[in-house]
């Protein structure tokens, strides 16, 4: 769990306040949500894949993709499989 | 006494409806899996339908959140969320009631919600199978995507419970009980899209034959690795499949399940029916739906 960046995502999610003001003062935005510009940034982009590595609840990942009208799987460059893994054994 | 007339397990995801594609022959099987659940439950006549749930950071934020949550009071309403639509549902208050103080009487820790808003997880398998949106439901959140997660034992105890009030409510109250979740999927990772069918019908077995102590073996370490991070969601099965399991010795005050204890002799589970699976890659998820009780088509 990412606490400060769980909340920021959560915030830009369902805060349009928030939001503008985020993409308006990045660093003082960061600096009140306790996070780094550069990962209020990745909030803003949609950059899932630095989200995720940074240890965002993927829960709320989901979320920002849909606030931000992003496909997820697209963004994460994963594509529907026809089969498992376990099937290629 | 009231009486249980019948539970049940399901996936939930929402794509079942927002990427419904009716051309697919796996998307019809499913839906066609939920309309004879639809008709089962119908035939029921259930005056409560209890779904056990887990939802997805929509209506619970780390600023409260619970393990297990009862939704109480006179309505829950649809957050509209992946493409579900939203509606207002009746909520059995009474019956909400009973669980929750029974429930804390037992020594369950319940939190309670009010009027509760529900996500998908409860909206989208109740959209399928009672679009009506009539009968009276009782919705309760069970924790199975924020560390850390309740042990499977504790969510076939909640089974149990609810067995339980059941027993104790008015002698003409039909009730059936809706466990949703699962199987294996990926969400918000870069495996999205992954399904694991040997381990949905390595679970799937162990529901058709009864096995329930097999399914609390399995470690949520073991889940997550093997089946992705929405596979815990199978904890709601396991509340349905205790809760329509039958007690057989030991003490009444004395649950048939808990740590260490995958002992059956204390109870008789049931052979499940599964109804349908499909791994559905589209959907994401190994998609899956069974009947519990009773044993036989109703």
């Amino acid at each position: 769990m990412n606490l400060a960046l769980d909340q920021v995502i959560r915030q830009v999610v369902r805060d349009p306040e928030f939001r503008s003001f985020a993409e308006e003062a990045g660093q003082q935005a960061a600096a009140r949500a306790g996070v780094s510009p550069a990962e209020l940034a990745a909030v803003l982009e949609g950059d899932l894949v630095t989200l995720h590595r940074g240890g965002a609840h993927p829960l709320l990942i989901m979320q920002l993709a849909g606030a931000l009208g992003i496909d997820p799987m697209r963004r994460f460059d994963a594509e529907p499989r026809a089969h498992d893994v376990t099937e290629e054994r | 006494m009231g009486s249980l007339v019948g539970a049940y397990a399901t996936s939930h995801t929402a794509m079942i409806i927002r990427k419904f594609q009716p051309d697919n022959d796996v998307h019809v099987a499913v839906h066609q899996a939920f309309a004879q659940v639809r008709a089962e439950v119908d035939r029921l006549s259930p005056d409560v339908l209890v779904v056990v749930g887990s939802e997805h950071l929509n209506s619970f934020g780390y600023d409260s959140f619970p393990q297990i949550c009862v939704g109480i009071g006179e309505t829950a309403t649809g957050w509209g969320d992946g493409g579900v639509a939203s509606a207002e549902v009746p909520l059995a208050g009474a019956f909400a009631a009973q669980l929750l103080a029974d429930g804390v009487a037992a020594g369950f820790d319940l939190a309670f919600s009010a009027n509760p808003k529900i996500d998908h997880a409860f909206m989208a398998p109740m959209t399928l199978i009672r679009p009506e949106m009539d009968i009276p439901v009782v919705p309760v959140f069970q924790n199975a995507n924020t560390e850390p997660l309740p042990p499977l034992w504790r969510c076939a105890q909640l089974g149990e419970l609810l067995r339980d009030v059941v027993t104790r409510r008015p002698a003409a109250e039909r009730v059936v009980i809706l466990g949703t979740g699962g199987l294996s999927h990926w969400v918000g990772t870069p495996e999205m899209g992954r399904i694991n069918t040997e381990f949905d019908e390595r679970f799937l077995r162990h529901v058709r034959a009864g096995d329930l102590g097999a399914i609390l073996a399995m470690t949520t370490a073991d889940v997550l690795a093997e089946a992705g991070n929405g596979a815990p969601e199978i904890r709601n099965w396991v509340t349905a499949i205790a809760a329509a399991s039958t007690r057989e010795g030991g003490a009444a005050s004395e649950p048939a399940w808990a740590p260490g204890r995958g002992d059956e002799r204390r109870a008789r589970v049931p052979k499940g029916a599964v109804l349908a699976y499909e791994s559905v890659p589209e959907w994401a998820t190994g998609i899956a739906l069974a009947r519990l009780l009773p044993e036989q088509e109703p």
